[in-house]
């Protein structure tokens, strides 16, 4: 069944932080210097990813938002299974029954947000104001490729492995 | 009052300053001083659990090489030279497994140094090992270890504070004289106060991220543990930095933390915004924080009540932004690139939901869900985005209060260190006890915690808040305060 073998050698993220920068790719090199832009682009492709699951899953949720839930209503297991999805996480019966719960209350502590008018105001990104930085798109050593393959569970060759991504 | 009994001078119980003194006399040398807190590690840890692990060859050989630093050969010695440093164990360290305390992260050895350590390294520090910590930096008592909770040093039985709580355990139990921490919504200043010492976290962006193991990038911010307001100065002269690996990194508009250090408060205005005297303050907080206002007012300051109306909003924007960063950034953990995956499931996407699923821990998950729900569609605007437009009025509204005033003053935390499990079960609870440090972090501003007293047999934390680059000044009151007192020289009976 194992189908893909993706070639993410030394490329993509040299390691599980923000920022990126000091052993880029060839390709990406230009465009990762800089962590809000990585971030911008995580959350972004993340709100995408969101966005497209939810219209295939869930069409007429695209009709509600919040405004029309003030009040907390409770939400329902297959709402907490619904963001499960969304944040790739399988979850046992009893977890999604406990953070069902849980993840009422600490929404209903937020909705107190929704009484502060904001009409007109900036929303805060970054609170130092930082704007995009770029860098010269000078060559650098990359990252040694064994030192990174090795912490990947499953190799072949120059490659990490993946189970098959397509049916 | 008993458990400030024990005074002793021993070397491992000094300030980073005090050992450079006996470095520099030959009384000892690094290599001795090493070697004699990996054993103290070795030999009391069992019962903190606030190392995850020891690094002793690399220590031995740093140690070696600042011994021939001090002697004079080489680069020029600074503060830290030889001194045992312990990091936070979600801080990428070159060819030491780095877990940020998560199974999911299990056996990840960084192929490169954060650039924390990177400087610690080139200052001449002895890296002793990697801290336990909440995984991937997220609570607020150091329960939620993948590898096991940190207790306090002070009562085992109690909590040591989150997340940076083996950090703040280690230097407050002398297993190391400095440690470096991640401060997202107070895991600095929350621990160092439940254990009695000193920690801070900067202005946002006056230190690199590169290599820290993102939690929330717009909020997170690196910090020293230490055991006196100097060696705080003194570590951040190191580890802060303009770097071009870290876009929202900012140069300091100083060159030196230290600066006035030593200078008097006299005629300094300080405000105490009511809000942070929450109703649920325990009496033996709000006793040593009334008497640490006093000391100040005989130092010279001036001290008023102020109000800042939005504190416990930024709790509400805390934990929409929080979350909403950590969903993003946690989304890398699919079993694919490093760390750990499940040997369930047949595709590529079952692979990454179990490994997922198994092998990140409940807090995680929990916020990673809270995080996915109010990005996704139909919520993203009514939580994340207004979350954000209440950030800034948070901001504005500091920007206001420091016209007025050159520091805020106020408790770090409204309870002294509680017992494990008594909050594991409430997680709102848990999240409501932050009220005092998240501000600062939402308005990006820095903030210090220096012990003020004791209460209950155990240690209560004393916070400046100050504006931002406000750093010197923030420190200059802290140690204006600690100097005038003798809190910072108690340490746990261990």
């Amino acid at each position: 069944m194992i189908l893909g073998a993706a070639f993410l050698g030394c490329q993509f993220e040299s390691a599980p932080t923000v920022s990126g920068g000091r052993n880029m790719n060839r390709l990406h090199r230009c465009l990762l210097d800089c962590n809000t832009l990585i971030q911008a682009s995580q959350m972004f492709a993340q709100r995408c990813l969101c966005t497209l699951v939810d219209f295939i899953l869930n069409p007429t949720r695209f009709k509600t938002n919040l405004a029309s839930r003030r009040t907390m209503e409770p939400l329902t297991s297959d709402e907490v299974r619904h963001v499960a999805r969304l944040a790739n996480l399988s979850l046992s019966e009893d977890e999604i029954d406990k953070y069902r719960h849980q993840l009422t209350g600490i929404l209903g502590h937020v909705q107190s947000l929704q009484q502060i008018d904001t009409d007109g105001v900036e929303p805060t990104g970054h609170a130092t104001d930082s704007t995009t930085v770029l860098r010269d798109d000078d060559p650098s050593t990359p990252l040694d490729r064994e030192d990174v393959l090795k912490n990947a569970p499953v190799t072949s060759g120059e490659f990490i492995r993946v189970r098959s991504v397509l049916d | 009052m008993v458990n400030r009994a024990s005074r002793s001078p021993e070397v491992h119980y000094l300030p980073a300053h005090e050992i450079r003194k006996r470095l520099d006399s030959r009384e000892i040398s690094s290599s001795e001083l090493t070697a004699t807190t990996l054993d103290r590690i070795s030999s009391i840890d069992g019962e903190v659990n606030a190392v995850l692990r020891t690094t002793q060859e690399t220590a031995h050989e740093s140690a070696e090489e600042a011994d021939r630093r001090l002697r004079g050969s080489g680069p020029e010695a600074g503060p830290l030279t030889g001194i045992p440093v312990l990091i936070k164990d979600n801080m990428s360290t070159a060819g030491i497994e780095t877990t940020a305390a998560s199974k999911v992260l299990g056996g990840y050895v960084p192929p490169y140094d954060a650039e924390v350590v990177h400087r610690l390294k080139e200052s001449g520090a002895v890296i002793v090992g990697k801290g336990n910590l909440d995984e991937f930096a997220m609570g607020s008592s150091n329960e939620h270890s993948a590898y096991g909770a940190v207790k306090n040093p002070w009562d085992s039985s109690r909590v040591p504070g989150g997340s940076s709580g083996g950090a703040a355990a280690a230097v407050a139990a002398g297993e190391c004289t400095i440690a470096l921490g991640s401060d997202t919504g107070g895991s600095i200043r929350q621990p160092a106060a439940l254990c009695g010492v000193v920690g801070m976290k900067p202005t946002y962006g006056l230190v690199s991220r590169y290599g820290l193991i993102a939690f929330a990038s717009s909020l997170d911010q690196i910090g020293p543990i230490t055991r006196d307001v100097r060696d705080c100065a003194d570590t951040l002269n190191v580890i802060a930095s303009h770097d071009p690996k870290d876009s929202t990194s900012v140069k300091a508009p100083f060159d030196n933390f230290g600066a006035n250090l030593g200078k008097s408060i006299d005629g300094m205005k300080l405000g105490v915004p009511k809000e942070y005297l929450v109703e649920g303050i325990e009496p033996g907080v709000r006793t040593a924080f009334e008497e640490a206002l006093e000391e100040l007012r005989s130092l010279g300051a001036t001290v008023e009540e102020t109000s800042l109306p939005l504190t416990d909003e930024a709790l509400a924007v805390y934990y929409v932004i929080a979350p909403s960063e950590a969903s993003a950034n946690l989304s890398r953990y699919d079993g694919v690139k490093y760390g750990q995956a499940s040997s369930e499931g047949i595709s590529a996407a079952e692979v990454s939901q179990h490994t997922r699923g198994e092998m990140l821990g409940d807090e995680v998950k929990r916020r990673i869900l809270i995080g996915t729900y109010a990005l996704s569609a139909g919520y993203y605007d009514a939580y994340y985005k207004k979350a954000q437009q209440v950030r800034t009025l948070i901001r504005r509204e500091f920007v206001d209060a420091f016209e007025r005033f050159d520091a805020l003053v106020t408790p770090t935390s409204p309870s002294v260190a509680f017992e494990r499990g008594a909050k594991m079960s409430d997680p709102l609870q848990m999240y409501l006890a932050d009220i005092c440090t998240i501000p600062a972090n939402i308005a990006g501003l820095p903030g210090i915690s220096v012990p003020c007293g004791m209460s209950e047999g155990l240690p209560v934390g004393l916070q400046f808040i100050g504006p931002q680059f406000g750093d010197q000044t923030i420190l200059q009151v802290a140690h204006a305060y600690e100097q005038s007192t003798d809190w910072h020289r108690s340490h746990p009976p261990l």
